[in-house]
């Protein structure tokens, strides 16, 4: 797969499961469990947490359609997701447990 | 009947979250301050603040974990951020260590979680100043080949910053929101690995098991110790476990378990694995595991008289 598709595959993989996360813990909020999943001195944080969670998931989105249209070129630093389809699945598959059991 | 499965199921759907969703504020903190570092911080100006002095650099790190409360979650991306920029590893590592107590949160924390024994507040911030400043000291004169996994991100750190690292044409903010997204994920795995571990043990091992081992004595510091590395909490959610059991353990194993927490645990030593060798880790492990054993037994004998 060309690098640049391959990257866009894993920002859109990685907006998704973001987003989800920022869904999850509004649906927490929604059906007044919060209180019953963290201290209530915490629930502000959380709260903005899944706004920060949100921004970083549609940014991904971005980066995702920023690779494929060309605009942005590979970049050689630390950050590449590895090669190996068996880690990769492995690791979004982790990702995914915890947001497979809220909606589920 | 499904029933007595179906709550162990729900127990740790509940444990589960309450792990995570205590962590993301904090992760997401640590991500976001290590990627502005990343962009703002230039490594002549960690060289300058440094001390060069050992104590003073101690002091240095201890001033840092006042200023930045992070949970150990944020932490570690910050300091390896901090380190590949420069930062002597001894002062990273007390960082590391005492960065998750001894901060106006955790201080907050302990004070209304212990409103009858405030002396408990006072003992974990001095044990966890002592263990840092013991590790600091160990880690300064003896710690001589660098201990850092060797990545591109150690390797790249050291490009100087008229190098600027972006991604798109000039917009140095969306960087740091593409550096954090990728930094979530490399913490990330770690810290929901551990989450699913040490949930599925709240929920498998029966609560009065747990509490079976009573007062008093080495038992009870192990045992802390072993639930404390299981349950990786962080250190806010260490100090509401802690006096949930205030009752049944002696203060001095509650000590142990709240400073040893935060310092040592499954998720913290997955994520030091992931940036330190393992050589390094196991020699902190051990440190840690003393002087903490030592210093909550003295501090048992001492202020409670035990």
């Amino acid at each position: 797969m060309q690098e640049s598709k391959r990257l866009a595959l894993h920002y859109v993989v990685r907006g998704l499961i973001l987003s989800g996360y920022s869904l999850a813990i509004i649906f927490a909020v929604q059906t007044n469990s919060l209180s019953l999943l963290t201290e209530p001195n915490m629930s502000v944080y959380v709260k903005i947490s899944a706004i920060g969670l949100l921004m970083m998931g549609m940014y991904q989105g971005c980066m995702a359609f920023q690779s494929v249209t060309g605009v942005r070129e590979a970049c050689d630093c630390e950050h590449i997701p590895s090669n190996s389809w068996v880690k990769n699945v492995l690791i979004y598959t982790l990702f995914l447990l915890p947001l497979v059991m809220v909606f589920v | 009947m499904l029933v007595p499965d179906f709550t162990v199921l729900q127990d740790f759907k509940t444990m589960l979250f309450s792990i995570l969703l205590d962590a993301i504020p904090f992760i997401l903190l640590g991500v976001i301050m290590s990627s502005l570092m990343q962009m703002f911080i230039s490594e002549a100006w960690i060289r300058k603040m440094t001390p060069k002095n050992p104590l003073l650099g101690i002091l240095f790190a201890f001033l840092l974990s006042l200023l930045f409360p992070v949970c150990e979650c944020g932490m570690i991306p910050v300091v390896r951020r901090l380190i590949a920029k420069g930062m002597p590893l001894y002062i990273g590592v007390v960082f590391i260590l005492v960065g998750p107590i001894v901060n106006p949160v955790v201080f907050a924390a302990t004070y209304t979680a212990f409103r009858s024994q405030p002396e408990m507040v006072y003992s974990r911030m001095g044990l966890a100043l002592f263990v840092g400043l013991c590790i600091g000291l160990y880690v300064y004169y003896f710690v001589r080949k660098n201990p850092m996994k060797n990545s591109a991100a150690t390797l790249y750190a050291t490009t100087s910053p008229e190098v600027s690292h972006t991604h798109v044409q000039g917009n140095k903010w969306l960087s740091v929101m593409e550096h954090a997204g990728s930094e979530f994920f490399d913490m990330g795995k770690y810290l929901i690995f551990g989450a699913v571990v040490t949930a599925s043990i709240q929920a498998l091992v029966p609560r009065d098991e747990l509490l079976a081992i009573g007062q008093g004595g080495a038992s009870s510091h192990v045992f802390m110790m072993g639930l404390a590395f299981v349950l990786s909490l962080c250190s806010t959610s260490d100090t509401f476990v802690a006096s949930s059991f205030a009752g049944t353990f002696s203060a001095g194993s509650l000590l142990t378990f709240m400073v040893f927490g935060p310092m040592l645990d499954f998720k913290s030593t997955l994520m030091l694995l992931s940036v330190f060798r393992w050589r390094f880790v196991l020699i902190l492990a051990l440190l840690i595991i003393l002087i903490v054993f030592v210093g909550a037994n003295v501090i048992e004998r001492h202020v409670w008289g035990m």
